[in-house]
């Protein structure tokens, strides 16, 4: 691991047949970071993900994360990430206790290590009263809840979310920002992509992620500042209507 | 879910156990001329030269005989006694013989059906050509004496023979279908993405989800037999414990088939399309419904990596001829084979990957 970085890309490329859906990104994002991975629909923001978590194997360049090669150490990973996919992926015809319990399982954490966390867990996502609920009945809000709870209850050290606040209402998506500041302060690395751009503005550091390739990258406040915008809404279509523009120069 | 699982096998049980017939050509037969008469020798010629039946063995060893019917080489047996053409001569009626191995009621009634009717034409033949010492037509029917015994199953009934098929068929189904669905809804639902970043193992996953199914492939089976036994009487010769081991050893072959489904299909629809090509491929080929004697040899050939063919063979002969793993060895042994390949196979194949 360099320079404390806990994720690392170096050209980290995907092709599906002819079709490049992750072109050569190189990135890294440092130990307690909030990184925002910004990009429209079809940007190749999931498959960057898979590839760091390691179910989708590159078909160019190398990375790591938490020190351990993304190709070759992936079972090493597993151990020391938190995964929420963009489908909140619950069992619906289980209850959000019965869920926690069977994922707690399957990182092998005892019934004591999940009862004290699941604890925790109730009051610092504020879900004690849909503890009993089944997982299908529950409003998205408590699902998209329900699934952080799942990915973070055997303490991982670096959580990639994908897509967490999709299709939530606005008063949920900030109660769950302040979750995620919560965990970034507690030192727990947060690599989360979004196409909401405001949300980008609570990022520490954001990339924003055009038709496979990373156009910018840095700090909010920054960008807005380098590419006098007001917005990073601003921004990213500023950046994307040019980076459309060059592509059909050169195509031309 | 589970009401259903196990209720609506018992209903297709009940249905399909009195809704089966078929069509027979070719049935395997032994044929023993212990007279080697002219006379004799013109009834075998006749015998042989037709669709309907397929000699397969000669034999005046009345030992082979038995044992070629005991063993399911041959279907029928035709004996022809050694004074033949001097009784018919004598106008005593010479008896000839007919066994057949009426486990497959159908085929074995049928055949035995083909035989008497080609044994009677035959002597009409002799008559009318007067090359014969038979004179008067009137006494046509009465100038052989055809001895029917038919063992195995001696109530013929053709429902011992389909049902325990039909309750095998169920259980294959069910495992099969259930487990290459369980493991693509979870692909769809997104949980199987959520599993593969975890730390279980591929071996760890592929046994919950194929526990679960052995379990309730053994409790439907239990239950068919309850119905098959107290229903339609199916006597069980063999031993049990040694069926029911040879069940989960034939279940781990479907549940292998299952989960490799699971890794070809994507969504639920092409599970359960891809599982019922290759279930369609199994039934038809197994024995069950179709003789495998009238296959062309192409298709026969391929009944040889189908597992429900051996495991049929099995019950059939498990149920009702009491065979032991003496007789069934090399059967299981079969299954085996089958039952390592596939699961590898799919364990090969089913990766904690998303491609
Ligand atoms: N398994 C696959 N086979 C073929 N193409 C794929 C596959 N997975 C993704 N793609 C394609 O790659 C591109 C990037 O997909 P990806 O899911 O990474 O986008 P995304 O940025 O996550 O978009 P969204 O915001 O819609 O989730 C898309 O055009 C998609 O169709
Ligand atoms: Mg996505």
């Amino acid at each position: 691991m360099n320079n404390g970085n806990v994720i690392e890309a170096q050209n980290l490329t995907r092709k599906f047949g002819n079709f490049t859906a992750v072109d050569s990104v190189t990135f890294s994002v440092g130990k307690g970071e909030v990184f925002g991975f910004l990009g429209a629909n079809g940007a190749g923001k999931s498959t960057t993900i898979r590839m760091l978590t390691g179910i989708l194997t590159p078909t160019g360049g190398k990375g790591s994360v938490a020190g351990f090669d993304i190709i070759r150490e992936q079972e090493k990973i597993r151990r020391n990430i938190g995964y929420m996919s963009q489908k909140f992926s619950l069992y619906e015809d289980l209850t959000v206790e019965e869920n926690l319990a069977f994922y707690g399982g399957i990182y092998g954490m005892s019934s004591k290590e999940m009862s004290s966390a699941r604890k925790r867990l109730y009051e610092r996502l504020n879900m004690g009263d849909i503890r009993r609920r089944l997982a299908g009945s529950i409003p998205l809000g408590w699902k998209q809840r329900t699934s952080l709870a799942c990915a973070i209850q055997h303490n991982p050290r670096i959580l990639f979310l994908d897509e967490p606040t999709g299709g939530v209402d606005p008063l949920s998506r900030r109660a769950f920002w302040d979750i995620i500041y919560d965990l970034s302060e507690s030192g727990i690395t947060v690599f989360v992509t979004t196409h909401y751009m405001d949300e980008a503005e609570y990022c520490g550091r954001i990339s924003i992620m055009h038709a496979g390739k990373i156009i910018t990258i840095g700090n909010p406040t920054v960008l807005k500042k380098e590419y006098r915008k007001k917005t990073i809404e601003d921004v990213f279509i500023y950046l994307v209507s040019n980076a459309d523009v060059q592509t059909n120069q050169s195509n031309n | 879910m589970l009401a259903i699982s196990l209720g609506v096998p018992v209903v297709q049980l009940l249905l399909l156990g009195l809704a089966v017939s078929t069509d027979v050509e070719h049935v395997p037969t032994v044929i023993s001329d212990m007279d080697n008469s002219v006379t004799s020798r013109s009834l075998v010629s006749k015998l042989e030269n037709t669709r309907y039946l397929d000699i397969q063995y000669r034999t005046t060893d009345l030992q082979e005989v038995s044992s070629l019917l005991q063993e399911g080489e041959t279907i029928l047996s035709v004996t022809i006694p050694s004074a033949f053409e001097r009784d018919i001569v004598r106008g005593q009626q010479p008896r000839i013989s007919l066994s057949a191995d009426a486990q497959n009621t159908n085929v074995a009634l049928t055949g035995a059906g083909y035989v008497r009717r080609i044994i009677l034409s035959w002597v009409q033949q002799q008559t009318k050509s007067g090359t014969s010492y038979i004179s008067a037509p009137s006494v046509l029917t009465n100038t052989i004496d055809i001895q029917s015994r038919i063992s195995f199953n001696p109530q013929l009934k053709s429902t011992w023979y389909m049902v325990p098929g039909i309750m095998v068929l169920l259980v294959t189904i069910i495992t099969i279908i259930l487990t290459a669905m369980a493991i693509v809804r979870e692909r769809e639902i997104g949980t199987l993405e959520q599993l593969m970043v975890s730390p279980i193992t591929r071996i760890e996953f592929i046994l919950g989800k194929t526990l679960p199914f052995l379990i309730l492939g053994m409790m439907e089976l239990s239950i068919a037999l309850l119905v098959i036994r107290t229903v339609y009487h199916v006597p069980i010769e063999g031993s049990l414990p040694l069926f029911l081991g040879i069940s989960i050893l034939f279940i781990f072959c479907t549940l292998g088939i299952g989960i490799f489904v699971s890794t070809i299909a994507t969504t639920q629809q092409q599970a359960l399309f891809t599982a019922w090509f290759i279930l369609m491929f199994c039934i038809l080929m197994s024995g069950l419904f179709l003789p495998l004697e009238n296959m062309p040899k192409i298709l026969y050939n391929l009944t040889y990596i189908n597992p429900l063919r051996y495991f049929i063979s099995i019950v059939r002969d498990l149920f009702l001829k009491g065979a032991g793993l003496h007789e069934l060895w090399k059967n299981i042994l079969a299954l085996a084979v089958i039952g390592f390949v596939v699961m590898s196979a799919a364990i090969t194949r089913f990766h904690k990957k998303m491609e």
